[in-house]
């Protein structure tokens, strides 16, 4: 099937108190692709940045992002709410209404799903997961009532942690699956798939309605449904019935329509559930609009007639769910109450068996969506906008009294004036209807209103309502019709039909036993004597007919005391005799009871009261026969009747007689005086109750207020722990970076109070763990920092890092100090960090440095100058360029070389024999000999030996030995009279041409001379022996 | 040394202290050519005093370094106290070497002789020989 891309379910997450591991537990569970887009939204304090996107996606591979204004949903994309924000949506868009600061979502849940009911119909989802309260109830609601899906979590070995929230939407039984968090990604994504596949199926139904199998099954269910719930959906949609009958195809994992066809016909309770399904009638305000004008109009009016203001009109609302039918019959009340002058008081009895919802109705809260069938006029006049919800105001919610209640099991409210009792029989099987009717006809007051849902009868009981609106479903109770036997089932089920498992046997037996009951009804009245059913109190249960005769209304409050309403005469025979029967539990008679009729005339009466058979001990009940005594007798008659025997005697037992029977009843009288008096505290009692009843909904309210904030503070524990957590951590790296950190930092606040230092800091100040919090200039210094407060102070006012260098112990050590502005998340200052770097290293190498490039300039510089000055000199004495290149070249050689050679050495010292070396080398090593010690000469001196023994290897390659093959050269140095401060090195040269003195000195030799003297420290000696040219110079050591 | 020509009395006596003899050489010939006569060149300390005691002396040449870590201080010191002037050459930088002669005149090596000439024309000028 191919994806239509526009249609893809929206899935509406709410998740409060727990909701984290819920997420967790949902998001792990889900399949790589559920085609689905999900919102998630929680209950979180908003004035709180919260993480739960960065949460949510640790779990699963879906882009998760935070919700933003107008973004469009998309396939597998997760929303999250943002703090402080109520989430709607509208044609696929979020929409974020932030809100201010004051004001407070309290369900957010709520107003998301149903405006995701809205917007999405039947391709919205909504899942509600743990969390308190009944957040999410409303919203469950509205996306079922719209034919989405709807989803809770149910209980497994992972939680929820906080089961209320979808236990309540659970009880409301809305929920297509209660299943555990990790199981529902994937009824999503089999729902996501079906949502295709419907479409085609419905395209498919829209052409050939009749051909089709679907059409055909559809028919099929049709038929059961009129067969076993006796109601029509032949005339549905086939689109709409397709779609719920394939959600119940999904609940019960069926994939065939035949296949459901056979589950429904072998499972009754599915037909049920299916009925129930298509009849999705979530109460909502004003449900069935024209309903409930026809209520306002005539039924209403009718209750407050010739009420005052001291009088009560109560009203019972059972199966009140979440309250949405309570609130909007309290508001046509209210709008009628308006225009009366005498207000009397009003109560409303909204009654359900489940606690969830009713707690949802006590909050009066709903979200906006919900309030769609409200008119603006209403809305302004009854609710309080408050955040994303409305609330009912106090002038409605005061006139509602909200108490868990069960129709069947509990007795029934009574003297009502409306029942409102819609769409809670089609939960009901017919056995449990037949029971309910009845009791609300003995609840309500004669002539009271009964107000049923559309899809919903008085069926059979058509003796006990006259139909006001027939099509609206308002009935009336009928105030003629005789009391069946069923309603005082409060007294211990006594019916007069026996309960039977089938309703088809059932409907022909009642024919049978209504034949016979009619039977034996029309005997009873037209031959029995009179009577009455009694309990063991006196208490009438039942009255046959013609009883009138033997008993007449009594003043005050209508009773069913039948010693009160038995006409005079007959009260006090009838109390020893029913004494006597109850003590006995037998049949006791008494005849000739003289009963004074209202024309006067006196009938005498033979009085029965025998046990009722079959009836349990605890609570008996008696029939109490009436029978006449031949036709009645006039007054005189009947005195005269007794007195046949003896007179005197007689006339005095008469006398006295009569005196007793009238103390007797006197004392009755006062009896029944003080009855009324017992009655009348007990109604006090009653209403003192009711009184307790409103307070005790008050703390409900509380109590639910607290919990919800009590959910609030665990859910920001929860994240407070992680920051801590988080916070422990960073400590700890800062501890341990402080405790590896060489540097010494110390923290200070305004006052220059230490706020935290490294260890390294002790190397500065005199500083013991223990001194964090007291002021920096406290504390002996190591270092002279006589301008640290000035520093700091210009640090505050500038905001800017000062930095200086300090010498401390005398020049020996050097601190780089360096104070920083300490600036918190505002960017203002609010302390100084001081930080003392031991530079002292750093310096003395940027010193030698420092020393290091000097020498290097200098000896750049000198170096150039010698070589100017060479070249000058050796210009001045070169008679052509060539004898110039031939004489400076070798100069700069030689100098060169020496300067490798110290180079080297690092310029420290270098070996006599070394230079020596050096310089013969290119002039032939082998026709040199050299000897002598080991002498180092320090690098000046090296130098200027160098150039000198070139000018004369120079002048012997010329000139000298060197310049005939045969030639040699010996060169040696000792010690002077062997002292080590100086040295005399010779030079001389053998077997070279003859010498003769040249007539004027060359620069050679010159330099020879002048270096010696000028620097080697002697006088050189030059003789121009004819045998070879021989030098000595002395060299004065350091 | 035996080949500087014969002064004339009213030649002004240079003394030139400078360890390397090439340069000192060198510098002698150039003073000699501008028209001075020149006292030494001493390569050392003491031999730069001994040679003030002996000789009159005009004006001096210091070379700031004197080879061995020697410095020529000392010498300015002692020329300062007769009140005889003089200038610094140098290859450091001139001015963070001579803190006790902050002010006197330095010239940076290699010298250029047309600088040499100026300032010890301005030197000469203010100070009258005796």
């Amino acid at each position: 099937v191919s994806r239509n891309p526009e249609l893809f379910p929206i899935v509406g997450i709410g998740a409060s108190a727990g909701g984290i591991e819920a997420l967790e537990g949902f998001f792990r569970g889900m399949p790589a692709d559920p085609g689905a887009g999900f919102v998630v939204v929680t209950h979180l304090n908003p004035e709180r940045e919260s993480i739960l996107h960065e949460i949510i996606s640790r779990y699963t591979t879906m882009t998760v992002q935070v919700a933003a204004d107008g973004a469009q949903v998309g396939r597998n994309c997760v929303y999250v709410l943002p703090a402080d924000a109520v989430l709607s949506i509208q044609g696929g868009r979020l929409e974020i209404k932030r809100l201010e600061s004051h004001q407070r979502e309290r369900k957010p849940i709520d107003i998301f799903l149903s405006s995701l009911a809205k917007d999405a119909g039947e391709a919205a989802v909504s899942v509600v997961l743990s969390g308190g309260d009944s957040d999410g109830t409303l919203g469950t609601k509205a996306v079922k009532e719209r034919g989405g899906l709807t989803l809770a979590q149910a209980h497994n070995g992972n939680g929820p942690a906080h089961p209320s929230m979808p236990d309540s939407a659970i009880s409301t039984g809305f929920v297509d699956f209660a299943v555990p968090a990790d199981e529902m990604g994937t009824k999503i994504a089999q729902f996501a798939h079906s949502l295709d596949m419907l479409e085609a199926i419905a395209a498919k139904a829209g052409q050939d309605d009749d051909k089709t199998a679907e059409a055909k099954a559809r028919r099929e269910i049709c038929a059961i449904l009129r067969n076993q719930v006796g109601h029509d959906f032949s005339g549905y949609k086939p689109k709409t019935f397709t779609r719920r009958v394939q959600r119940r195809m999904q609940v019960l994992q069926v994939d065939t329509m035949d296949a459901y066809v056979e589950c429904l016909r072998q499972e009754p309770k599915e037909v049920g559930a299916l009925f129930r399904d298509l009849l999705i009638n979530v109460t909502n305000f004003f449900r069935d609009a024209d309903a409930f004008e026809k209520l306002s109009e005539v039924v209403i009016p009718k209750m407050f007639e010739g009420r005052g203001a001291n009088d009560t009109v109560r009203v019972w609302v059972p199966g009140c769910a979440t309250g949405e039918e309570v609130f909007s019959i309290a508001i046509l009340l209210r709008e009628h109450m308006d225009t009366l002058k005498a207000i009397p008081r009003v109560q409303i009895f909204a009654t359900d068996i489940d606690e969830h919802a009713l707690s949802v109705a006590r909050a009066a809260r709903y979200p906006e969506a919900l309030l769609d069938t409200v008119s603006a006029e209403r809305r302004k006049r009854f609710f309080i906008p408050d955040g994303g919800s409305y609330v009912l105001n106090k002038e409605v919610r005061d006139l509602c009294i909200f108490s868990p209640h069960s129709v069947i099991r509990d007795p029934p409210f009574s003297r009502i004036d409306l029942v409102s009792c819609r769409n809670l029989l089609i939960y009901f099987g017919a056995d449990a209807q037949d029971q309910v009717i009845p009791i609300f006809h003995y609840s309500l007051k004669p002539g009271g209103y009964l107000f049923l849902g559309t899809s919903e009868n008085v069926s059979q009981f058509g003796e006990l309502f006259t139909p006001i609106e027939k099509k609206h479903r308002i009935f009336r109770s009928r105030e003629d019709s005789i009391v069946p036997a069923r309603v005082p089932m409060v007294l211990g089920g006594f019916r007069a039909t026996p309960p039977s498992a089938d309703s088809g046997t059932r409907r022909s037996m009642l024919s049978g036993v209504a034949l016979r009951q009619a039977v034996e009804v029309q005997v009873l009245e037209r031959f029995a004597p009179a009577f009455v059913v009694a309990n063991r109190d006196g208490e009438v249960v039942y009255f046959s007919a013609r009883t009138g005769k033997y008993i007449e209304p009594a003043i005050g409050v209508p009773t069913r005391q039948l010693l009160t309403i038995a006409r005079r005469g007959l009260r006090l025979d009838l109390r020893t005799v029913l004494r006597e029967a109850v003590e006995n539990e037998r049949r006791v008679v008494r005849e000739h009871l003289a009963v004074e009729g209202d024309d006067g005339r006196v009938q005498l009466v033979t009085l029965t009261i025998e046990p009722v058979a079959d009836r349990d001990a605890d609570d008996p009940l008696f029939i109490v026969l009436f029978t006449d005594e031949g036709p009645s007798l006039s007054r005189e008659d009947a005195l005269n009747r007794p007195q046949i025997p003896a007179p005197g005697e007689n006339e005095l037992l008469e006398r006295e007689l009569r005196d007793t029977r009238e103390r007797l009843q006197s004392l009755i009288e006062e009896y029944e005086t003080a009855l009324e008096e017992l009655k009348s505290s007990n109604e006090e009692l009653v209403s003192v109750n009711e009184e307790l009843q409103s307070t005790n909904e008050e703390l409900e309210a509380s109590k639910e207020e607290l919990q919800s904030l009590n959910e609030e503070l665990q859910t920001v524990n929860a994240e407070l722990n992680g920051k801590i957590e988080a916070l422990d951590r960073a400590n700890s790296d800062l501890q341990n970076l402080f405790e590896s950190s060489e540097i010494a930092t110390v923290f200070l606040d305004k006052n220059l109070v230490i706020r935290s230092f490294t260890p390294a800091v002790s190397q500065v100040f005199n500083v013991l763990p223990g001194d964090r919090g007291r002021p920096l200039t406290d504390l002996s210094s190591r270092l002279p920092l006589p301008r640290l407060a000035e520093d700091i102070r210009s640090v505050f006012a500038t905001g800017k890092t000062v930095e200086h260098r300090i010498d401390a112990e005398g020049g020996e050590q050097q601190y780089l100090v360096r104070l920083l502005p300490y600036r918190d998340f505002e960017r203002s200052t609010h302390g100084v960090i001081a930080t003392f770097i031991d530079v002292t290293t750093l310096s003395k190498f940027q010193a030698h440095q420092q020393v290091l490039i000097a020498e290097l300039n200098h000896r750049v510089k000198n170096m150039l100058s010698i070589v100017l000055a060479v070249a000058e000199q050796t210009i001045k004495s070169s008679v052509s360029l060539d004898a110039f290149k031939a004489a400076y070249m070798p100069r700069v050689r030689a100098m060169a070389r020496s300067y490798e050679l110290l180079s080297r050495e690092n310029w420290k010292a270098a070996a006599i024999r070394d230079i020596v070396q050096q310089e013969i080398e290119p002039f032939g090593a082998d026709r040199v000999l050299v000897g002598g010690p080991v002498v180092l000469l320090k690098p000046e001196q090296a130098m200027s030996l160098g150039m000198v023994l070139h000018e004369l290897a120079t002048n012997a390659a010329k000139y000298g030995a060197l310049s005939t093959p045969r030639g040699t050269v010996q060169i040696s140095w000792s010690f002077v009279d062997d002292k080590a401060d100086s040295i005399l090195l010779r030079w001389r040269e053998r077997d070279g041409p003859p010498v003769k003195k040249p007539k004027q000195k060359g620069f050679g030799l010159k330099l020879v001379d002048g270096e010696s003297t000028h620097r080697l420290g002697g006088e050189p000696t030059i003789e121009f022996a004819p045998e070879g040219l021989s030098a000595s110079l002395k060299m004065k050591l350091e | 040394l035996n080949d500087i020509p014969a002064a004339k009395p009213e030649r002004p006596r240079v003394l030139i202290v400078e360890d390397e003899w090439i340069l000192a050489d060198a510098l002698a010939d150039d003073l000699n050519g501008m028209g001075y006569d020149v006292a030494g060149p001493a390569s050392s300390v003491a031999k730069a005093l001994v040679l003030i005691e002996q000789e009159n002396i005009d004006i001096a040449i210091l070379d700031v370094s004197l080879g061995s870590g020697q410095k020529s201080f000392p010498i300015a010191a002692v020329l300062a106290r007769r009140d005889i002037p003089f200038l610094f050459i140098t290859g450091y930088q001139a001015a963070d070497l001579i803190p006790d002669f902050a002010g006197k005149i330095v010239i940076a090596k290699p010298i250029l002789l047309d600088t040499l000439k100026r300032r010890l024309g301005e030197i000469l000028s203010r100070h009258p020989a005796h």
